[in-house]
């Protein structure tokens, strides 16, 4: 009988296995990007430039969307949670990088503006953004795969954002551009591009 | 739950044994074949034991069952295509323009039923039904020429009374 085999191989469920799995996930995501960005190079200027607030605002645009995309899979991974209000704290991190990029729109030379939107990376760093997010996506597939979301188009999608921020917020360690219209055009392309492969994916990747 | 989560061997299958009418009694309301009833009650039973890391047990048990039970009875309807999720039936009706087809057909009628019950007769047989002249004649027993005439002028005064008026 189905229930006697079930039962068979019973063992206790540690409590909170489900949180520490997404964790260990991202993490285990995060750590490669790590590795990645730093043999790839950290930014030369990093001792001087980590003193300056646009630094830090380019660093926090990828982590928000990385936190609130981690608390949201945690309700995302359970069957009957709905769909998690705290994802609208994606909210905070845009409408910090669009003031900052419409401050330096407002007080810089238009010839500079140029300069610091387009860089010298503008088309890489979304490129970068996506193939970096890659890792944290997959690991956080494997453990979607062994929980149990039902929103299998939303959870993609937040998946994406997840993994996407990581990606963003340590690209940033790497990326030597200094404007904010720069992190506000091209960061977000690299973000909703993954965030979109996750929505389009997750039905058919997520399936349990 | 909370005994078999703890690794409680026994409690865990007391729990699956009782769960086992709960889920039959869900998805008989939902699905109307048993051998289907069958399956889904075992897949969801499999579920339930692999996936129970995902209750949270400061939560209330049911709604976590229930949200398992229902998505493995979409996916399997996904999966086989023989059935159709409720939720996406006015979706397909829309998709074949079900509505305005529906309420063509009822205009259709309600304008046949002003014409003489020959008239309407041979322009539903030949018209709606499909039917050929010779068809008509032979099952009503008239000749083909009288269908003709009717059919004629049925869909004159149809034509008369819709656009004409």
């Amino acid at each position: 009988m189905l229930i006697d085999r079930l039962v068979e191989q019973h063992r206790p469920t540690p409590p909170h296995r489900l949180p520490r799995r997404i964790a260990v996930s991202t993490l285990l995501g995060a750590a490669i990007i790590l590795a990645l960005v730093v043999t790839w190079g950290i930014r030369p200027n990093i001792a001087a430039s980590s003193a300056t607030l646009r630094f830090w605002v380019k660093l926090g645009f990828g982590a928000g969307f990385a936190i609130t995309g981690f608390t949201g899979l945690l309700a995302l991974f359970r069957p009957e949670r709905p769909a998690p209000r705290r994802l609208w704290f994606a909210a905070i991190p845009i409408a910090v990088i669009a003031a900052a990029a419409f401050n330096e729109i407002a007080t810089v030379s238009d010839a500079e503006l140029t300069a610091l939107w387009l860089g010298k990376s503008a088309l890489a760093c979304p490129f970068a953004i996506v193939a970096l997010s890659a890792f944290p996506s997959y690991a956080l597939i494997q453990a979607g795969r062994r929980s149990a979301p039902t929103r299998l188009r939303l959870t993609g999608g937040v998946i994406g954002l997840t993994s996407s921020g990581l990606a963003a917020m340590l690209y940033a360690l790497h990326c030597p551009e200094n404007g904010m219209t720069f992190v506000a055009t091209w960061y977000s392309v690299g973000v909703m591009l993954a965030t979109l492969v996750g929505i389009i994916c997750g039905p058919r990747l997520l399936r349990w | 739950m909370q005994a078999s989560l703890a690794g409680d061997a026994r409690a865990h299958r007391a729990l699956l044994l009782a769960l086992l009418p709960v889920l039959h009694r869900y998805f008989s309301r939902k699905v109307s074949n048993n051998a289907d009833v069958d399956d889904l009650v075992q897949i969801t039973l499999i579920a339930v034991n692999e996936r129970r890391d995902t209750y949270d047990p400061k939560r209330p048990f049911s709604p976590w069952l229930f949200a398992i039970a229902r998505y493995k009875m979409v996916d399997q309807f996904r999966r086989t295509r023989s059935h159709v999720r409720l939720d996406d039936i006015g979706e397909i009706a829309d998709e074949r323009n079900f509505g305005e087809a529906v309420t063509a057909r009822l205009d259709v009628e309600a304008q046949l039923a002003r014409l003489s019950a020959k008239q309407a007769a041979a322009v539903r047989a030949t018209r709606i039904e499909g039917l050929s002249v010779a068809e008509v004649a032979e099952r009503d027993g008239i000749s083909q020429s009288n269908v003709k005439i009717s059919v004629h002028r049925g869909l004159k005064a149809l034509a008369k009374r819709v656009f004409g008026q």
